[in-house]
Formats: structure tokens, C-alpha cells, sequence
């Protein structure tokens, strides 16, 4: 059949039509956007100061910037600490929810509560429950003598860091547990029948059957998972602002303190820095993906 | 190799949906050692359901279990033994195999779980194996195998431990019409050779009748009738089981031909007519020339699927069919004569 | 059995940490807003029931809840509809016709999914300021659209490559447009699809932040997220109870939702993610 090389076929071109609001959609926000971060982070972008091409001078400095090392590790070990957490809590909450019990609907949205709650408004609740003079859990502690002083949660650097990530685990659990669920619901119940007949107990059909069915979908979830909490901010701005003194800074929260000073040239530095350790994670991802695909 | 002895078992289930089910109303049977014994119904009688609570993984409401001389579930005494306790193996309809073993794996998995060690292992699951003839596909995956060779793993699988009993939850219906004859006869023998009490639950009447020794029929959780092939074939218990054995199913003849032979053949006896319903099998009819059987009767359409003759007729506004294993030389529109006799009709009381 | 009994109480206690975990913080902003006076450094909590945070939260002219309400509620629909509307487009290009990108698409977007917020939202302030949009609603709806894009494509790939085609050809054969395909025939079968991308976009869109933090400015075009994040008291103290007022009245529409439409939340995530 020939095809004419002026002439697109009519089917290319309605399908370019109907993808045209998405396309233009996502250039113009999305990726006109990261280009153009990633551009500033090459230059000196510092308002009230002349435009300088610069290069690389954004990033030698962020080597040598401590207050970003600092950053960094926090950000990773955040990201181990809270997805380690979600997976566990996650996968026992899929585990209950997928064996059959009464009021199924109400405990599905009860499990939802937290995850629509904008992140905003559950961080100032945090915020309240961690207060040191108000918050209900330094209230708990003084009741039952586990402390004669009340906790200074945001005050200090471990508290904060602990408080994040009980905050942040609380909100994306059910995500996880839903996840999870979908991938549990897709085992042939007859397996878990059959493993019973086969003498196995409760532990075994865990570690035998469960897990090794559930793997894919586990990896999937913690892959996106990790990409999500890599690039935390609203959590950490609203509830602790990045301190004490800077200790719970994640990488986005550096970068945006930067861009409220007015450097945006280095603050662009630091989202390229947020880009590639996603961009890695999605890498790994891929290479996870494709192991699986093949397996199949 | 056990006897299995169950006693009135009941069991009633609550859903949100229709309230109180009851499942089982009290089934009672005596399944004898190594023999093939099976649970006959439509979907929804409960055979499944009972099947489930003979191998323990579902708990019976009301009853007892006897495996031999133990009782391995009872409500009264509250002993509730878990599957692993009875003993017992089963292969369920779908075939239930872990996709992430290979078939060597699957079939070794109950004796890792019971810990035997690495030699008597191999030696089992390579006896299950030549026994099934997978010995050649035993480092391959369920998902590379085809319905037949699940079917024959899950089997392997089920043997290898060599149990008290063995349960099948209608295991060849996935399997195309050829492969599920050949897998029937196979079963058959395995299941002699080793000498395994077999429990088979099926809702196909021709293959409960070519597999079982003895058969019980099942309707709404109650036993319809428990016997031999040959007994249920020829003295059902009551419509429901004249009407479910049989193929083609047994014709029920209406009123007016039920009088016109009674006045010929005198079956009622005390009996009368509004009491009673009326069969008789496809295959008791005989087909001669008109005037020479009981009745007249023309034929409406005739076939011959496979060296059988069917004819459709009618005979005093009633549609019967009859079944000849000779193919005879009779057209559409023909009259005929229909011959049989007073045994060959089934009568039972109308059960309103 | 022992494990029997094991099993069930292990489902138990379960429930009930799920119900605790779950509910806890959420329960504890309700108890707060209803409460008169948050100090707890006194040895018993009071609970002095009131509606008086609720009264002058609604009523403040220092905290504009409706405005920002209002903002939320316009932009989070807005994107929702748009988002779901281009997404159905694409979704049906991609599983109908062939062209190519079709394989593309789905995973650039996937990629672009993966971009932090912070990589974006520098840049994209002076875009917005550029535009002159700054603190309007376009400054946020289109943003919000891309935000939802993935996810909404992804469901309505899902929901639409399990339609058969001989829908279409039969259409197409009685002269109709595809586009008319699209809104006659198509989209209203994929009600469910449609519905949960909708809601699940609208969700997305109604607790966004830091793009709603950086791209507006006061109270005409700022959104509830960030009007409850920046509410500070006038003289030192934090005005918790209104807070907790005001986040009260601001989670109920979006609970309300999900009350109703729980299965069409969950199928949805499900789709999208576990596809993804």
C-alpha cells in the first residue's frame, strides 16, 4: 500500500487532535517548567541582581554546603524510616481488610479519612497534638508518669523527626493498604484452601503463598512510594517549617527557602538535585518493571 | 485406607443477603474403605459445602464425623480436627496449583510442610509423578502447562501423601469433552491401584454414573437416594432422581396416556390418578409397525447422534422421546407402534 | 482450634487499631473545635461544649473561610472536569486509533508524574506572573490538570481498552464522527470510570499545596489548604479552636464524598495505580 508522504492519514490526525488538550496541557505546566528549572539552576537567578549565565558555579556550591548535606540525609532517611512504616502498617490493614467482616463499607471509609484530609489541615492537627503545652500526647505522657516532663516534640530534632513521620504514615497508609488489598484480592482464594489441606498453618500460607504472590505489587508500591516521599513538603512546612534549626529540612522544603529569598538560581539547583534522585528511583522502577514483565 | 461414617450433618450459614441458609438439613452416609463414592446434585445443593466440612476446612453446624474409628468433628463433643489432623487430600476444580512452584515443588509441598526428609521426598514426588506420567514436565510452571497436565499435578499432589481420603471437587470440569472421558478412566484405576476412599463431587449425571461404585443424590442438602448406578438408574427414589439420571432424561407422560395404558396395562393398582406421576426412560421404548405395540404414535423428528437413534414422537398429546441403539428404518410423519411393558414404567407419588 | 482462635483475635484487635489509627486525629480536631478552651495545662481536659469557634470562624472578616472555600471548590471542580474531559480524549485515541505515540504518552505522563512539585512550581511562578495570573484561578486549574493527568489517564486506558470496538465500528459505519463516538456512545457507558476519575482528580486537586501556596496571594484566589495552613492568631496565641473550626467545615464536603462514593475511590486508585 503506498502512503503519501504529504498526507497523514486521517485517523493520525484526529488521534493528534483528541491528544492535543493533554499534550499542550502537560508541555506548557509541566515540562516547559522543569526545563526551565533546571536552566535557571545554571544561572544566577537572584532578584534584584543582573541575570549571569553561570554554569555549573550553582552546584560546586551546593557540594560544599553543609546545611545541604544535611538536607539530603535527612530527606533519605525520612523516606527509609516512613516508607518501612507504611509498608507494615499498610500491608496489615490490606491483610484485615481482605478477609470477610462485618461492616466492610464503614471500615473502607473509615480507612480513606486520612488520606483525604488535605495534607494541610491533618499537619496542623499534628501540629496541635504535638504542642507542647496543648497537644493531647503530652498530656498522655504527664497522666500516666511515663515522663514528669512534657515532651518537647517540635522543639528538638529527634522529636520533630519522629513527629514527620508519624504524621506522614498516618496519611499515606491507606493509600498503601489499598494498594496491597487490590493485589491480596487478585490471589485464587482456592490457594489458601488448598495450602490449609496441605498442612500448612497461618505463618506458613503468610510466607509461602502471600508474599511471594504479592511481590510485584509490593514493589510497585514502594517504588511510588518512594518517589512520593523523596519530594515531601507540605507536611514538613506546615507542621515543623523545616526546623528545629533546620533538622527536619527536607530537599523541597531547602529548595523552597530558597526560592522565598529570592535566589532562585540556587533553588533550582537544589529541585535538579530532587529531579534526579526521583528520576533514579523511576530508573530502578523501570529495571523492577521489566524483571516482572519477563517473568510473566 | 478408612471407611467414612457421617451422621447427620447439618449446617446453616447466616448472610446479609438472604438471612439464614440452610445448607445441609441432615445428610447421613457411609462412604466403605477404598472405595469411589460419589456426591451427585445440581449447583446449590450443598455438595461442595459438604465436601468442605468432610475435609475440615469448613465446621459443621450439627453432626459427627467418623474417619474409621475416630471422630474427627462433632458439634455435641466440640472436636474439631483441622485438615492436617484428617489426613486428607483434595483436588479442587481449580486445580489450585501455587504458580509461583514449579510442578516439582507443588507436588513436594505437603511432605515439606510434614517435614519429611530431602530423599523419601524426591522418592515420593518422583512415584506421584510416574504414576501421573509428568515425570517430563516437572521443572515447568503451572502457567506453562496445559488444563490436562494441571489437572494430572493437582492430582500428584493430592497422592503423594498417600492419605486417609481423597476429596475431589469436580476436578475434570474444566477439561474439554475427550480429555475429561480418558482423564475419567484414569482416575479410576489410580484411585484402584492405590486403594484411596475417594469422595468425587460432581453435577454431571453420565460421570457419576461410569465413575462410582455407590452415588448419593443430593437436592437442597438432603439425600435423595444413596445406591449403586444400577440402583439408582432403575429404581429411583423419586422424580427428582428418575428426572436428574438419565440421558436423554426419563419422560413424564400426562394424564390421558397415563389412563390409556392403565386401562391396558393395569399399574395403578389402588393408586389414583391425581395421586401419582408417571415416567419412563427414552431407552425402554421399542419402536414396532403401527397397531402392533400399546399405543400409536407418529413420528415428529428423529436423529442419530453416534450410533443411537432418537425419536421424537407423539402419542396422545404427549411429546415423548425414545432412544434405539439400532438405527431403524423410520421416517419423519411415520406411524408407529410404541411396546414396553408394565415394569418399565417408574411411578412415584406426587409430591405437593 | 487454637489457631482458629489465635486468627480471630489478632481480626479484632486489628479493627479496632485500624479504627484507632484511623480516627484518632480526625476525631480529635472535631473534640477541639467543639471545645472552649484548649489548655491542657491544667490536670483535667474540660470539655466545654460550644459552637462558638464555629460562629466566629464562619463569621470572621480576619479569616476569609468562604473565600477560600469558594476558591477551593471552583478550582478543584474545574480542573476535575477539564482533567477528566482531556484524559477521556486521549484515553480514547490511544485504545481506538493508531498513531503514532501511542505508546508514548501514557509513559511520558507516568514520567512526568514522577517530576517533584519543587522542580515545577519555581519556574512556573514566573510563567503564571508572565500571564498576569497570578492569584486567579487559571493559575491554578491548569496546574491542577496536569496533576491529575497520570492518574486520570491511566483509569480511563483501563476502563476503555475493556470496551469492545465493535461499538464503535458499528458507529462508524452508520457515518458518525469520532468524536460523536466519543460523547454518545463511549462516555456514557463509561460512567463508573468517568466518576471515579472525577472525584478522585477533584480530591487531588481540593488538597493540593505547595502550587496553591506559591502561586497565589491572598485571600481572592488562595484555597482552604493553604488558608488553614497560615492561620496564625493576632497576639501570639494560636486560635486552635478555630482552626480545627475551620478544617471541620473544611473537610466536609470531600467526606461527604467519600461516604458515598467509597467504591468508586477505591475501584478507581486500583485501576490506576496498580496498572501504573
Amino acid at each position: 500500500m503506498e502512503r503519501s508522504k504529504t498526507n497523514i492519514s486521517g485517523e493520525t490526525k484526529t488521534a493528534y487532535l483528541f491528544n492535543a488538550p493533554l499534550i499542550i496541557t502537560a508541555v506548557i505546566f509541566v515540562l516547559i517548567p522543569v526545563i526551565g528549572t533546571i536552566v535557571t539552576s545554571l544561572m544566577r537567578d537572584v532578584t534584584f541582581l543582573p541575570e549571569k549565565f553561570l554554569v555549573f558555579e550553582n552546584y560546586q556550591r551546593l557540594f560544599s554546603d553543609r546545611h545541604f548535606f544535611e538536607s539530603l540525609q535527612f530527606t533519605l532517611l525520612f523516606v527509609v524510616v516512613s516508607v518501612s512504616f507504611e509498608l507494615i502498617f499498610g500491608l496489615a490493614f490490606a491483610l484485615l481488610l481482605n478477609e470477610t467482616l462485618p461492616f466492610r463499607g464503614f471500615l473502607r471509609v473509615v480507612i480513606l479519612i486520612p488520606w483525604v484530609i488535605p495534607i494541610a489541615i491533618s499537619a496542623r492537627i499534628w501540629e496541635l497534638i504535638y504542642n507542647f503545652n496543648y497537644g493531647i500526647f503530652n498530656y498522655i505522657i504527664l497522666q500516666l508518669n511515663i515522663s514528669d516532663q512534657p515532651v518537647s516534640w517540635l522543639g528538638s530534632s529527634i522529636g520533630a523527626f519522629a513527629a514527620v513521620v508519624v504524621s506522614d504514615v498516618w496519611k499515606t497508609t491507606p493509600f498503601m493498604a489499598i494498594i496491597l488489598l487490590t493485589g491480596l484480592s487478585a490471589i485464587n482464594r482456592d490457594l489458601y484452601k488448598q495450602a490449609r489441606i496441605d498442612g500448612t498453618n497461618f505463618l506458613q500460607r503468610f510466607f509461602k503463598i502471600t508474599l511471594p504472590l504479592l511481590k510485584p505489587v509490593l514493589v510497585v508500591a514502594l517504588l511510588f512510594r518512594s518517589i512520593d516521599a523523596i519530594r515531601i513538603f507540605d507536611l514538613i512546612y506546615v507542621l515543623t517549617g523545616g526546623g528545629p534549626g533546620g533538622s527536619t529540612s527536607s530537599l523541597s522544603i531547602y529548595a523552597f527557602n530558597y526560592y522565598v529569598s529570592g535566589d532562585f538560581g540556587y533553588g533550582s539547583a537544589v529541585s535538579v538535585i530532587v529531579f534526579l534522585a526521583a528520576g533514579l528511583l523511576s530508573v530502578l522502577y523501570i529495571k523492577f518493571g521489566k524483571f516482572r514483565e519477563t517473568l510473566q | 485406607m478408612i471407611d467414612i461414617k457421617i451422621k447427620n450433618i447439618k449446617k446453616t450459614f447466616f448472610t446479609v443477603k438472604r438471612g439464614k441458609v440452610e445448607a445441609l438439613k441432615g445428610i447421613d452416609l457411609e462412604i466403605p474403605a477404598g472405595k469411589f463414592f460419589v456426591l451427585l446434585g445440581p449447583s446449590g445443593c450443598g455438595k461442595s459445602t459438604l465436601l468442605n466440612i468432610i475435609a475440615g476446612i469448613e465446621r459443621l453446624s450439627e453432626g459427627k464425623i467418623y474417619f474409621g474409628e475416630k471422630l474427627v468433628a462433632s458439634s455435641d463433643e466440640k472436636i474439631f480436627l483441622s485438615p492436617k489432623e484428617r489426613d486428607v487430600a483434595m483436588v479442587f476444580q481449580s486445580y489450585a496449583l501455587y504458580p509461583h512452584l514449579t510442578v516439582y515443588e507443588n507436588i513436594a509441598f505437603p511432605l515439606k510442610i510434614a517435614r519429611l526428609d530431602k530423599d523419601k521426598l524426591d522418592e515420593k514426588v518422583k512415584w506421584a509423578a510416574d504414576i501421573l506420567e509428568i515425570k517430563n514436565i516437572l521443572n515447568a510452571k503451572p502457567g506453562e502447562l496445559s488444563g490436562g497436565q494441571r489437572q494430572r499435578v493437582a492430582l500428584g499432589r493430592a497422592i503423594v501423601r498417600e492419605p486417609n481420603l481423597l476429596l475431589l471437587d469436580e476436578p475434570l470440569s474444566n477439561l474439554d469433552a475427550l480429555l475429561r472421558i480418558t482423564m475419567r478412566s484414569e482416575l479410576r484405576s489410580i484411585q484402584r491401584k492405590l486403594e484411596l476412599t475417594t469422595i468425587y463431587v460432581t453435577h454431571d449425571q453420565t460421570e457419576a454414573m461410569s465413575l462410582g461404585d455407590k452415588i448419593s443424590v443430593l437436592k437442597d442438602g438432603v439425600v435423595q437416594q444413596i445406591g449403586t448406578p444400577e440402583e439408582i438408574y432403575n429404581n429411583p427414589a423419586n422424580l427428582f432422581v428418575a428426572k436428574f439420571i438419565g440421558s436423554p432424561p426419563m419422560n413424564i407422560l400426562n394424564e390421558n396416556l397415563v389412563r390409556h395404558l392403565n386401562d391396558q396395562l393395569h399399574f395403578l393398582e389402588s393408586k389414583s390418578l391425581e395421586n401419582v406421576v408417571v415416567g419412563i426412560r427414552p431407552e425402554k421404548i421399542k419402536i414396532v409397525n403401527k397397531d402392533e405395540g400399546i399405543i400409536n404414535a407418529k413420528i415428529k423428528m428423529s436423529w442419530s447422534p453416534g450410533g443411537d437413534s432418537l425419536y421424537y414422537l407423539e402419542a396422545e398429546r404427549n411429546e415423548i422421546l425414545a432412544k434405539s441403539s439400532e438405527i431403524e428404518n423410520i421416517k419423519d410423519n411415520d406411524d408407529v407402534g410404541l411396546k414396553f411393558g408394565k415394569d418399565d414404567l417408574l411411578i412415584f407419588d406426587r409430591e405437593n | 482450634m487454637r489457631e482458629e482462635r489465635i486468627i480471630k483475635l489478632l481480626k479484632t484487635l486489628g479493627v479496632i487499631f485500624l479504627l484507632v489509627f484511623c480516627l484518632f486525629p480526625f476525631l480529635w480536631m472535631i473534640f477541639i473545635s467543639l471545645n472552649k478552651n484548649p489548655d491542657f495545662l491544667s490536670p483535667q481536659i474540660e470539655f466545654v461544649l460550644t459552637f462558638r469557634n464555629y460562629f466566629e470562624v464562619a463569621t470572621s472578616n480576619k479569616f476569609h473561610l468562604w473565600d477560600y472555600l469558594m476558591n477551593s471548590l471552583v478550582v478543584s471542580v474545574a480542573s476535575a472536569i477539564l482533567a477528566t474531559f482531556f484524559a477521556s480524549l486521549s484515553a480514547y485515541s490511544i485504545t481506538r486509533l493508531k498513531f503514532p505515540g501511542r505508546i508514548v504518552i501514557p509513559l511520558l505522563l507516568l514520567g512526568f508524574s514522577m517530576f517533584p512539585q519543587i522542580a515545577i512550581v519555581g519556574y512556573l511562578f514566573g510563567m503564571i506572573t508572565d500571564f498576569g495570573w497570578l492569584n486567579s484561578y487559571a493559575a491554578l486549574v491548569f496546574p491542577y490538570i496536569t496533576l491529575g493527568l497520570p492518574l486520570a489517564l491511566w483509569i480511563m486506558l483501563s476502563y476503555f481498552s475493556q470496551l469492545s470496538t465493535e461499538l464503535d465500528k458499528a458507529a462508524l459505519i452508520d457515518g458518525a464522527s469520532r468524536l460523536q463516538i466519543l460523547f454518545k456512545i463511549i462516555l456514557p457507558l463509561s460512567l463508573p470510570a468517568l466518576f471515579s476519575t472525577f472525584i478522585l482528580t477533584l480530591i487531588y486537586s481540593f488538597n493540593e499545596f505547595l502550587f496553591a501556596l506559591m502561586l497565589t496571594t491572598d485571600y481572592h484566589g488562595r484555597t482552604i489548604p493553604v488558608g488553614i495552613a497560615l492561620f496564625e492568631g493576632l497576639h501570639g496565641q494560636i486560635p486552635w479552636g478555630y482552626i480545627m473550626a475551620a478544617s471541620v467545615i473544611a473537610v466536609i464536603p470531600v467526606l461527604i464524598l467519600i461516604a458515598l462514593f467509597q467504591k468508586y475511590i477505591i475501584q478507581g486508585l486500583t485501576e490506576g495505580a496498580v496498572k501504573g
